[in-house]
């Protein structure tokens, strides 16, 4: 694994953001996540996770449409950099693997 | 107007918001929490949509979120203070029962101080929107008395505009009839409504959104509403449309104006061209010197000179007017008050609106002071006796060549971090307790008021004059502690801290004492006022308002027809009622006119309104409708106005005569009635004198009912209202009940004064409780030994508690003296009062004593139960 690492919920928030595709912004993000999650997740959370991303290398963003609903402010899209994809990626393998491991044990008891 | 939509999110977490977030992300943020709450409102409501965004608001502050502000940042990364905060930060963590404490009451304090600052600026604030209010002054007239009428006789105003050059323009304003009422689509709704002449707006500064101020009340029939009035009864534009008043005047909208601010002191919904009211009334500007019922305002010129004007005008009733002034025995003079006096420096009535008492604002804000100053107290005393237990610190640091004001600045560190993190939780607490304190003071504060400049200055001096107040002296007498006895942990236990702490205590039971009596006193006014045999029976009286009604035969055939439902056992029919007083400062004279008028107090009646009221006849009859003459010439009197008629008894004013230019009252006394409150007891019992003249001047209708039998009592009156009066809408109360709410002020004076009692109690309790708890934990050894030979768990308590009992019966009886001065001054203000009770000194002192006493053994039980085995060997 590289040296960055990412914790488990922003290893969530990540894979949502690439979930959404185009959708990605905060409020989605948060619906999808809460949705999932089956929880309430503050915005604060949600924000501290994709700028914390950001500054590592993990996401990119650019503003996107203004609506009236959002009272004229521009939404922030994110999208995940090939970085992540690429950590992501590895995270899944490693997981899998382990988990492959984890039934043929259990397979064999 | 900037009062916020009912589906935003309340403006002042918003600007919280802008305040906390990096700029860099703000819009994003800002966007996002806007989208969620307008989802959130759909979903849950306004409510609850609020509360979720004032959590998120404040979940918002984390690290990689916040404001990055440079010179902060240099200050704070400072090595010297970085670690400073950290130790501050550990000591707060370290004494988590101390910083609590402290928390709490310093949060407590701030929140009252907070409340009181929002007050206070609000009556401050009173008028100040109006561009001219430095040129605009309120004319009154004054009488030899010293009585001050806060309207005047109708020429007054005219001759000020038309013959003095230095009058830029005046006013007139006249509150409506109660009977103007909204007529919309046949049902009534009453709102405020005032008559005002045409300059009203070019004088005073309301916003127009529709219409031009300049011309909006010059034609009859116009009138000028207010943005909310717009709303309830117009779609879209309500300029040129009419707008039904009464039950058939069509008024033309001539204007609309933003809704009147809070901090207005003329309110109104709805303004009604005066040349409406010249033309119903046919009223001139030039005539009626006894006529005291126009409400004026005056504006000066830019740079004339108001005491110049005052001083020529002042004698206006004597030059115009001075025989029929001598004739009747009176003086009347014209006085201007400035417009931002009125509200709080004056102490008239003020019929266009709230009236402002600088002895409220005042006494609001010594409690407030109060409040912090304790809680300011406890932070010290709870320092200053830990300060033994930190002397190592500061020996360690002094040795490793730490100054004094080094270490004064690490301590002041402490309580500044202390304050600030109090003050968050205040902005908490006063979300969530502004409603409740907005309903105790009845006021419409919001917490927007709070991100205004002026007001977070203050609010940040508030903070820093705290933070010193409270934590200058711990952090001065740790530091000068010398190095080798800090080490040594050898301080002198009887050093000047001990005495401080001790006058501290005193003064803060003194205070908490004197909160406690004053709320005793008021409730025992406000106790004795209700109580008091009043003269007349209050209970069981059923009024129906008849304001609206025409003047005609039906009047008397509903007061007949009522006597036939089975729960009415008698009705009366007149203009005046307890609570609701007659045509009063009538004159009138025994005999004949003189010099010497008595201010009386007309009311019409009917044969009925006697029993109906149980009032107790002293000497002559009642009126008998078989008697005609009698009741065309027959007056009955109460007794205060026999003896200011200059009559010796009430039987020797039976037959006497009553004459009144106004010819109210007019006749010869046939009953004389005993003195019975037709005022709350503030009030003293004025002159009365009742004509039988209720078909003329009637309006309210009393009766009596049997308590037993209530069932179909106001079904039954509703169905011969409806079949009399189906237009008019059924309005009735309860005659105790509209009694009792003379009382509103002081009952408000005393839930006010029971909070901040308790609120001030609480403080104190909070500090005494951490101090026991500081000194029980240091005493445990002391304890162990004690009990190892022989000592009871109440001989340890008590041992705990007799230092204290005394410091609070010394705050006792200091407080004695000064309550019994002030208390004397304000119940003066009663015309019927209570004597101050000796026993409210012994409450005063059981209430603060259990609860010292409860809050010391709470704390000490568990020390004094310890198995001495324990205590011996802790530490």
């Amino acid at each position: 694994m590289k040296k960055t690492k990412l914790g488990e919920f922003e290893e969530f928030v990540l894979l949502t953001v690439v979930l959404l595709k185009e959708d990605a912004y905060g409020v989605e993000i948060k619906k999808e996540l809460e949705a999932r999650l089956k929880q309430t997740l503050s915005v604060g959370s949600i924000q501290s996770a994709l700028k914390r991303m950001e500054e590592k290398g993990f996401l990119e963003s650019q503003f996107g449409e203004a609506t009236k609903k959002r009272g004229g402010k521009r939404k922030r899209i994110y999208s995940a950099t090939p970085q992540a994809h690429q950590v992501l990626n590895e995270m899944r393998e490693i997981r899998e693997s382990m988990w492959t491991s984890i039934s043929i044990a259990g397979a064999n008891q | 107007m900037n009062t916020p939509q009912p589906h935003d999110p309340p403006k002042w977490m918003i600007k919280l918001m802008r305040l906390i977030v990096n700029s860099d992300y703000l819009e994003e943020i800002e966007g996002d929490m806007e989208e969620i709450f307008i989802d959130n409102v759909e979903a849950f409501g306004v409510r609850r949509a609020r509360n979720v965004y004032f959590r998120d608001v404040l979940k918002l502050i984390r690290p990689s979120l916040l404001r990055k502000l440079k010179l902060f940042q240099k200050l704070i990364l400072t090595t010297m203070l970085k670690n400073n905060l950290k130790v501050a930060f550990r000591n707060i963590l370290k004494h988590k029962t101390n910083s609590v404490i402290n928390l709490v009451g310093l949060s407590i304090g701030l929140t009252i101080g907070a409340i009181a600052l929002l007050y206070v600026t609000e009556e401050f604030s009173f008028d100040d929107f109006h561009e001219n209010r430095d040129r605009i002054y309120k004319i009154v007239t004054e009488s030899d008395d010293g009585g001050i009428l806060e309207t005047n006789a109708w020429p007054v105003a005219y001759k000020l505009k038309t013959e003095y050059p230095e009058v830029e323009s005046v006013i007139y304003t006249r509150k409506a009839h109660p009977s103007f009422k909204v007529n919309d689509q046949g049902n009534k709704y009453g709102h405020n409504i005032h008559f005002a002449s045409e300059d009203f707006f070019t004088m005073f500064s309301f916003p127009f959104l529709e219409g031009d101020p300049e011309t909006a009340l010059t034609a009859p029939n116009t009138i000028v509403i207010t943005e909310a009035m717009k709303n309830r009864y117009f779609d879209g534009e309500a300029l040129g449309k009419t707008l039904t008043i009464r039950d058939s005047i069509k008024f033309q909208v001539s204007g609309v104006v933003e809704n009147v601010p809070s901090n207005s002191q003329i309110k109104f919904d709805v303004l009604i061209s005066f040349a409406t009211f010249i033309d119903m009334t046919g009223f001139q500007y030039t005539e009626g010197w006894g006529n005291f019922n126009v409400r004026n305002y005056l504006m000066l010129k830019e740079g004339a000179n108001v005491t110049a004007l005052g001083e020529k005008a002042a004698n206006m009733y004597w030059d115009n007017d001075g025989e029929w002034m001598e004739e009747m025995g009176v003086d009347f003079q014209v006085t201007l008050v400035p417009m931002k006096e009125v509200y709080l420096q004056s102490e008239m009535y003020n019929g266009f609106g709230p009236e402002g008492s600088l002895q409220n604002v005042k006494t609001i804000s010594l409690v407030a002071l109060f409040a912090l100053l304790l809680a300011s107290i406890n932070y010290i005393n709870l320092n200053t006796a830990r300060a033994a237990n930190r002397s190592k610190e500061v020996g360690v640091r002094k040795v490793n060549g730490s100054s004094k004001s080094m270490l004064i600045i690490q301590f002041l560190t402490e309580s500044f971090l202390l304050t600030l993190l109090a003050s968050l939780l205040t902005i908490v607490i006063l979300n969530y307790s502004l409603p409740f304190f907005n309903q105790l003071m009845d006021k419409e504060f919001a917490l927007s008021s709070y991100v205004d400049g002026r007001l977070i200055g203050s609010l940040i001096v508030l903070v820093t004059a705290i933070s010193l107040l409270s934590g200058y002296y711990p952090a001065w007498m740790m530091a000068r502690m010398k190095p080798v006895q800090a080490l040594k942990s050898r301080l002198n236990k009887s050093a000047g801290g001990l005495t401080l702490r001790k006058s501290l205590i005193i003064f803060q039971f003194f205070i908490s004492s004197i909160m406690v009596l004053a709320t005793l006193i008021v409730l025992n006014q406000i106790d004795f006022m209700k109580n008091q045999h009043l003269g007349f029976e209050k209970e069981q009286v059923l009024i129906v308002d008849g304001v609206n009604l025409p003047n005609d035969v039906r009047r008397k055939t509903f007061r007949n027809l009522l006597s036939q439902i089975p729960a009415v056992k008698l009705a009366s029919h007149s203009n005046a009622l307890p609570a609701h007083p007659g045509w009063q400062g009538q004159w009138a004279y025994p005999g004949q006119v003189n010099d010497k008028p008595v201010d009386t107090e007309y009311l019409a009646i009917d044969e009925n309104y006697v029993d109906v009221l149980g009032l107790e006849l002293l000497a002559g009859r009642n009126f008998d409708p078989e008697m005609k003459s009698e009741l065309s010439e027959g007056l009955l009197i109460n007794e205060t106005c026999v003896y200011a008629m200059g009559w010796e008894s009430p039987e020797d004013a039976i037959g006497k005569r009553i004459v009144s230019p106004s010819q109210s009252p007019q006749g010869t006394v046939i009953g004389v009635l005993k003195d019975y409150h037709g005022l709350g007891l503030q009030n003293d019992i004025w002159p009365k004198a009742m004509d039988y003249a209720s078909d003329r001047h009637g309006r309210y209708y009393a009766i009596k009912f049997d308590a037993v039998n209530t069932g179909k009592l106001l079904s039954g009156i509703e169905e011969i209202w409806n079949e009399l009066y189906s237009n008019y809408s059924f309005e009735y109360f309860f005659l105790d009940e509209a009694f009792d709410r003379q009382y509103k002020q002081e009952d408000q004076l005393a839930s006010v004064l029971t909070v901040f009692a308790m609120v001030i109690l609480i403080i104190s309790g909070i500090g005494l409780f951490g101090l026991i708890a500081f000194i029980a934990s240091s005493r445990t050894k002391e304890v162990g030994i004690r009990k190892a030979l022989g000592a009871t768990v109440f001989q340890i308590i008590y041992l705990f508690a007799k230092e204290f009992i005394t410091l609070i019966l010394i705050g006792n009886v200091l407080a004695i003296p000064l309550i019994l001065y002030f208390g004397k001054g304000w119940l003066e203000s009663f015309a019927y009062r209570t004597e101050i009770d000796p026993f409210i000194f012994l409450y005063c002192i059981g209430i603060t004593m259990v609860l010292s006493l409860l809050l010391i053994s709470l704390k000490t039980m568990k020390t004094a139960k310890m198995n001495p085995v324990h205590s011996l060997r802790y530490e």
